[in-house]
């Protein structure tokens, strides 16, 4: 493993048991993250980037969910280590900030505990210099009058104010990765706006890297270094942020950024369909798993599984038969 | 057609003398065959105001005419007439279905209700528009509302709302618990329906760039106020009020090589229990003078059909 290669996910597969069979939520899932960069991961609901990213922390019910592949973090391998070991990386070196702040913080413990909880137990700190820190953090994350606010319950906060406190959670114990699953999907488009710029600024003070997780490819474009699209389990095209969106050689990427509505547009423009609905993971169609949905799709879309090629530019793989776009670095001369 | 005259809603909180202005004194009207696009973050009111112009929530003070007709002193029998005339589609598609019947009968249900037609003239109706919102009536015959998507079954609720012929559709959040692919489908399946049926819609939604796409005329809602109302495109190519530009400024745009625009650090919106003296977006707003924080703005034209409820309008 080379040194930049700070997490490495090799050939994951995530799968659970339901009543109506299995599940292949992750299928073969291989991605590098380098320290300091940041990775948006894309997709629609059910295309399975909430359990990539929940399998990286190994946070999945163990009964029902199987797991294999091997995640490396900072050299170690994540996927050999037990429980107790991995109590060591949750939350101190890798932390995550989840879409819904109201469920994931405790409703009947006190804001300040929260954010000092895991100093306490990660940093062999004595609660008063916790309580230094965290007020420091709340500061940072943009909490007015975090003195006046370190014994209030999240309740009497709002959405946005809560999000402010799981960031300072997740960043108290300086951690070197962040996963965030959504972060600010359930907040309003304003308070949106504040979270990612502070997500940014403590990204590039920390040199952390980070996983966003989001299903908008607005957040990804201002907010990402390298972008991974996934559809069905997989992923369908990865690259460099600027080459995905100058040159989406994957059927599937074009289709998604053309069904947004573009406020550059008129109104009443008609916007562009993906017809059909995404694959039942129980039981997903042989080949490539938009080809049902895929305007390009030929009998060997339907038949034989593409895996992640490139073709021109190293950097920009897909995993597309017919692929769309321009070969090579084309588009992005100036990037 | 419809005409909102100094609507205004007001719920208690249950603390005595408390009570949250979820709509403050707004006014508007929409006129036959267009789109009005209401657009704001949560709790500026906009589900309120369009509850309310069902009746489905009792205004405190204000009334709503719908075709010449003045909704708020009808009696239940007379509002239910009128209501034939008027639907609404909800944000959750599969909470709005019951989810023990058919979709066939559900979608059949209004026209039983209204005895509109024989048993099998109505059912005739149903399976053409469930045809027509691309649901196979075979399917929806033998199906609850769980066995479909939540795209499917947004339009199941379109087809269910257009049985009575109405006038009037108001849709909250329609396409908000969508997927963006299926989003789109439905957005067109909308456009496509106004069309043919010569609807009147109401749309209301957070996301600027759909109310955009689908709406002839906007109206920006912050905190049960109007603070602007325009054209669509005239409303994001020249937003006048502070709040709005805001708004628009805060969209994450798909595009990397777009420089995210320095939005300065604005707090978020106040509690509607106590809003704001004056102007409801002077805390908030970079352009605040003392005239702000007395004097309540009140909506007027600045140039054709570009009105906005500001001291200090940009541009």
């Amino acid at each position: 493993m080379s040194r930049d290669e700070f997490l490495r996910i090799e050939d994951l597969h995530t799968s659970f048991k339901t009543g109506r069979g299995i599940v292949r939520a992750v299928d073969g899932v291989t991605l590098s993250l380098a320290r300091g960069e940041s990775l948006g991961i894309v997709g629609e609901s059910g295309s399975g980037k909430t359990v990539l990213a929940r399998s990286i922390m190994g946070l999945l019910p163990p009964r029902a969910t199987t797991r294999t592949g091997k995640i490396f973090f900072n050299g170690e391998e994540l996927t050999a280590m037990d429980s107790e070991r991995l109590r060591d990386y949750w939350g101190a070196q890798i932390a995550m900030v989840f879409q819904d702040p109201m469920t994931a913080l405790n409703p009947v413990m006190k804001i300040g505990r929260q954010v000092t909880e895991h100093m306490i137990h990660h940093m062999n700190v004595d609660r008063d210099n916790a309580k230094q820190i965290a007020l420091k953090l709340l500061t940072e994350v943009g909490i007015p009058e975090p003195g006046k606010r370190f014994d209030d319950y999240p309740h009497q906060m709002s959405g946005g104010m809560r999000q402010r406190i799981m960031i300072a959670i997740a960043l108290a114990c300086g951690p070197s990765l962040l996963l965030a699953d959504e972060p600010t999907t359930a907040l309003d488009v304003t308070v949106q706006a504040q979270i990612l710029r502070l997500l940014a600024e403590q990204r590039a003070e920390r040199n952390m890297s980070m996983i966003l997780v989001t299903h908008d490819l607005g957040v990804v474009a201002s907010n990402t270094d390298r972008v991974a699209v996934m559809y069905g389990g997989r992923i369908m095209e990865t690259a460099k942020t600027a080459s995905l969106f100058a040159n989406m050689r994957h059927p599937y990427t074009k289709a998604l950024f053309d069904s947004i509505p573009n406020l550059k547009n008129p109104s009443h423009t008609e916007l562009t369909v993906i017809p059909g609905r995404p694959p039942d993971l129980v039981n997903p169609p042989p080949g490539c798993k938009f080809a049902a949905r895929c305007d390009y799709a030929t009998d060997q879309c339907r038949s034989e599984e593409p895996t992640l090629q490139t073709d021109g530019d190293t950097e920009h793989s897909f995993a597309c038969w017919h692929p769309v776009g321009v070969r090579g670095k084309a588009g992005v001369s100036n990037a | 057609m419809l005409e909102v005259k100094n609507l205004v809603v007001e719920f208690s909180t249950g603390n005595r003398g408390e009570k949250v202005h979820a709509v403050s004194d707004i006014s508007f009207i929409v006129n036959e065959g267009e789109t009005l696009g209401v657009v704001g973050e949560s709790g500026c009111g906009k589900s309120t105001t369009g509850r309310a112009i069902m009746q489905l929530v009792k205004s405190t003070s204000g009334d709503v005419v719908f075709d010449g007709v003045s909704l708020a002193g009808l009696s239940g029998s007379e509002l239910r007439e009128v209501r034939t005339q008027m639907q609404m589609i909800f944000q959750d598609p599969i909470s709005s279905l019951n989810p023990r019947r058919s979709v066939r009968d559900i979608v059949a249900e209004p026209l039983l209700i209204w005895k509109r037609g024989t048993t099998e003239q109505v059912y005739e109706k149903v399976d053409r528009t469930l045809e027509l919102v691309g649901i196979d009536p075979i399917r929806a015959a033998e199906s609850k509302p769980h066995q479909f998507s939540g795209g499917q079954c947004q339009r199941i609720s379109i087809a269910r709302a257009l049985m009575l012929d109405p006038r009037l559709l108001i849709c909250d959040e329609p396409v908000s618990a969508l997927d963006v692919s299926v989003q789109a489908q439905v957005l067109n399946l909308l456009e496509s329906l106004k069309k043919q049926f010569k609807l009147t819609l109401i749309f209301i939604a957070h996301d600027l760039a759909v109310v955009k796409n689908i709406s002839d005329r906007v109206a920006v809602m912050y905190l049960g106020r109007i603070c602007e109302l325009a054209p669509s495109d005239a409303i994001y190519s020249q937003p006048k009020h502070p709040y709005t530009k805001l708004l628009i400024d805060s969209i994450p745009i798909p595009d990397p090589t777009i420089e995210t625009r320095a939005i300065e650090t604005l707090g978020e919106p106040p509690s509607p229990i106590d809003p704001p003296t004056g102007c409801r977006f002077h805390p908030r707003c970079p352009l605040a003078t003392d005239i702000c924080r007395s004097e309540q703005p009140q909506l007027t034209e600045t140039s054709l059909g570009h009105l906005v409820a500001c001291h200090h309008p940009l541009g």
